[in-house]
């Protein structure tokens, strides 16, 4: 069943808590907070955070689409609340994520 | 247990480098290494590029066969959209899982392409583009990171990647910065050290492997610090003391290799292989500027993103492509750093002023033809010493994915995905770049001593990883095993068994039967000839 937009939201609030630990980042983690310019991750940081949802949802996502928008914004970042958003409106839009044929483990 | 085999990564590694150090007492452990044991070129992958090249040592397949041809890759053929390619874009089965097929349990630390970590029996620490910060998701089993996180010295920010200083490796430092670069990889590879000898005491497995890419990084950024050809050039003392500072660094890892040596017993067949070689990059040609000119592409604002000071060939500019070029006059077109792929834009609904599917071979052979032409202004050489079509090079179920051209540079290097004033500009001093030939050495009471053999390929590691565990290889895999590195009587003992079955199918390799000669004729005769030769036969 495609999870709510509430759930995607604490499922992104999740791992970031427990990622935030490792990193000793402090500040707050909600709906508004910006992933470079509060949490100080990097652009490979999100990129590897989508391939991550990715396999948590068994989901493909048009993350490059969405980055290569991020990228013209005036000042490119993104909210914890814009990911979940971008998570929930194309979850069970694309196939469902498989490994390619070969990867047995 | 059975005997174990360790792979030693050496990423990026030559003997062009490694064998100056064995000689001058740098590397003393290596030097005595590779004396009782065997060595011998080994034969990257094109393009001979880190994913690409340790997915096929992995796997046993080329890039066409496992679907990796870059860090990144296009989301589709023919798609605008390139992403960050990960271990579920591997499309053939690794050692590691064949080896756990075979309940074998294997430990893999710091390979790319292991993000998200596979679900295999044993360890996995990803490498490759694993950020440090996400580190713990890139561990399996996922408890894997707060055991290694309590390690003395555990420093998270250190031993996964950093993404600000992998593009030092390849952009360039300040002057200041070099020793403070140097001395993070140094104790980076410790890092890795500790982890491996934490696993290999605490839960050991029979299959381990591991990446030091250290190496890569200070022969980029460090070439003519290591390079005996340019010893004569270092003349400033801050000059001296980058070298001896890269000097440590390989002075730590003879260290760390004899501690690995150690641990794994004196049973253990050591395997040690680099993806790829290394020389010096004397220019950087800035091939979608030379498209531009051409007429193959344009830039949507009229010129393009230049280089700026940390940036030369475009590394983390991923994406921007997309809203740079003008679709409308663009034909071909490079998005991805480091793989030297070029990509046609085919005609379709989203591409309607591509090349039509008539026009794409013609258009192809042409661009081929023009990029052989382009040359070095001051020096009047020839830039692109190789162009290949993907057809050439990357047959396979991957083909589609593949970049159309592939471009391998006449002095080994990556070109740049930027914009520029010229299409050709010098680099001074050089810094150091891809080269073909990596690196084999091996060792352990079942490989032959002292010998230096003709070059390997790349694709016969995964193979020789497998006879090493005494599990069959499958036929499927396009390398072999050397046999020739292998000492004869162990070959008696335990000879070559293949199977027929592909690997890449689970289902089908349990109903694998087993050839029950374990050679052909070919490797049968060759076999009987080298033994002859030994004496062990008459």
């Amino acid at each position: 069943m495609q999870p709510s937009r509430d759930q995607v939201l604490a499922d992104v609030l999740t791992i970031l808590r427990s990622l935030a630990d490792d990193w000793e980042y402090s500040g707050d983690l909600n709906e508004n907070t910006r992933l470079l310019a509060d949490m100080g991750l990097e652009s490979l940081d999100i990129v590897v955070l989508g391939a991550n949802v990715q396999a948590q949802y068994k989901q493909v996502l048009p993350f490059s689409e969405f980055f290569a928008e991020v990228g013209q914004r005036d000042l490119p970042d993104i909210t914890i609340g814009q990911w979940a958003d971008f998570i929930y409106a194309h979850l069970g839009a694309k196939p469902m994520l498989e490994p390619r044929e070969g990867v047995a483990a | 247990m059975k005997r174990r085999t360790v792979l030693i990564g050496l990423d990026g590694a030559t003997f062009a480098v490694l064998d100056p150090l064995m000689q001058d007492g740098t590397m003393p452990f290596l030097q005595k290494f590779v004396a009782s044991g065997t060595r011998a070129l080994l034969r990257s992958t094109i393009p001979a590029l880190t994913p690409p090249a340790w997915t096929s040592m992995m796997t046993g397949r080329s890039p066409g066969h496992h679907g990796i041809f870059n860090f990144f890759g296009k989301e589709a053929a023919n798609s605008d959209h390139i992403r960050l390619l990960t271990s579920n874009d591997v499309g053939a089965e690794t050692v590691w899982s064949y080896a756990n097929r075979h309940d074998l349990r294997a430990t893999v630390l710091n390979f790319p392409l292991t993000f998200p970590a596979p679900h295999i029996d044993g360890h996995v620490v990803a490498g490759g583009w694993m950020p440090w910060r996400q580190l713990r998701l890139g561990c399996y089993p996922p408890e894997l990171y707060d055991r290694i996180k309590t390690l003395p010295g555990f420093n998270p920010r250190e031993i996964a990647m950093d993404m600000a200083h992998e593009e030092k490796a390849l952009e360039g430092v300040k002057q200041e910065e070099y020793e403070g670069w140097i001395e993070l990889h140094t104790r980076r590879e410790r890092h890795w050290f500790n982890v491996l000898r934490f696993l290999v005491q605490d839960d050991p497995t029979d299959l381990i492997t591991v990446l030091f890419d250290g190496v890569d990084k200070l022969q980029h950024l460090c070439w003519r610090f290591l390079d005996p050809a340019y010893a004569s050039t270092l003349i400033e003392p801050w000059e001296l003391r980058v070298r001896e500072q890269c000097l440590n660094y390989f002075v730590q890892l003879d260290g760390l290799i004899a501690g690995i040596v150690e641990l794994a017993g004196p049973d253990a067949t050591i395997v040690m292989t680099s993806d790829h070689g290394f020389g010096p990059q004397v220019r950087t040609f800035f091939v979608n500027t030379w498209l531009q000119q051409h007429g193959y592409l344009a830039w949507a604002d009229g010129q393009g993103p230049r280089p700026s000071e940390t940036s030369v060939l475009g590394m983390g500019q991923f994406a921007r492509h997309t809203y740079q070029l003008d679709w409308s006059h663009t034909r071909a077109y490079a998005a991805m750093p480091g793989g030297n792929g070029i990509e046609i834009v085919r005609a379709d609904d989203e591409h309607p002023h591509g090349v039509p599917a008539g026009e794409y071979d013609a258009l192809c052979a042409k661009l081929v033809e023009e990029l052989r032409q382009v040359k070095d202004p001051e020096t009047g050489e020839a830039v692109v010493a190789a162009a290949w079509r993907r057809d050439e090079v990357f047959v396979g179920a991957y083909h589609d994915i593949a970049p159309d051209i592939t471009l391998e540079l006449q002095d080994g290097g990556l070109f740049s995905i930027l914009a520029s004033e010229t299409v050709v500009t010098p680099r001074r001093p050089p810094t150091g770049t891809h080269a073909p030939d990596g690196i084999f050495i091996a060792g352990g009471p079942d490989i032959q001593r002292g010998i230096e053999l003709p070059e390997l390929s790349i694709l016969d590691i995964a193979p020789l990883l497998l006879y090493s565990l005494d599990l069959p290889v499958p036929s499927s895999l396009e390398g072999r095993v050397p046999t020739e590195a292998i000492e004869p009587s162990r070959l008696i003992r335990k000879p070559v068994q293949t199977v027929t079955a592909a690997p890449s199918t689970p289902a089908a390799a349990q109903t694998e039967h087993e050839d029950e000669s374990g050679l052909d004729e070919e490797d049968e005769a060759e076999l009987m000839r080298r033994l002859q030769a030994l004496g062990y036969v008459e």
